[in-house]
């Protein structure tokens, strides 16, 4: 795979299912970092929130897994994942963010994320 | 709306607001910092003035597009009733 396009630095959020397993979830999580790797990308870090809350019922479910994960990567890992996770059934939602563009996120070191 | 009728002999005092985010150049306005973002929303859950919180502009459009993104997440309600 060519790594020569430019890279940058996204931030993904996943909400999943309540109820999957935890492998499961494994293999979901497992399926967006392979897409990132294959094309030259890396994942920085990864943070599983414990099952939380939601502020509205989303498709039947008033829970759902956070996975939070920044990755370096190349643009078009973004419409991979994209397109993966529109259709999968476990993904409740997914917030895909170039952090270049959101400078606020930016004014602390990715460590200390909070929840 | 109107204002009430400012009575004579007394003064609307008001503090002079500072933006948070200019006081404190390391907090980040992330979509995750849930309690954060909840400190410039109403009790209905909209999101807060400028003219209320103080908040200088390039902040208040970093902290609105961290709200949506937190509304669309689940974390923040888009109304409370």
């Amino acid at each position: 795979m060519p790594t020569n396009e430019k890279t940058k630095l996204y931030e993904m959020m996943l909400l999943f299912r309540p109820d999957l397993e935890e492998q499961e979830l494994d293999s979901e999580i497992k399926k967006v970092e392979d897409i990132i790797t294959s094309h030259g990308g890396s994942v920085l870090n990864l943070h599983r929130w414990k099952k939380r809350k939601l502020a509205y019922p989303v498709k039947g479910f008033n829970e759902g897994l956070y996975v939070v994960c920044r990755s370096s990567a190349s643009k078009r890992v973004l419409g991979e994942i994209d397109y993966v996770l529109r259709y999968n059934e476990r993904c409740l939602r997914y917030l895909l963010l170039d952090l270049q563009k959101h400078p606020g996120m930016l004014r602390r070191p990715s460590e200390e994320v909070s929840e | 709306m109107s204002r009430q009728p400012v009575r004579p002999g007394f003064r609307r005092f008001h503090r002079a607001k500072v933006c948070t985010f200019c006081v404190e150049p390391h907090l980040p306005i992330d979509y995750k910092a849930v309690a954060l973002l909840q400190k410039f929303l109403s009790d209905r859950g909209k999101i807060l003035p400028r003219r209320r919180t103080g908040t200088c502009a390039r902040h208040q459009r970093q902290l609105a597009a961290a709200i949506k993104h937190a509304r669309y997440m689940a974390l923040l309600p888009y109304v409370k009733r």
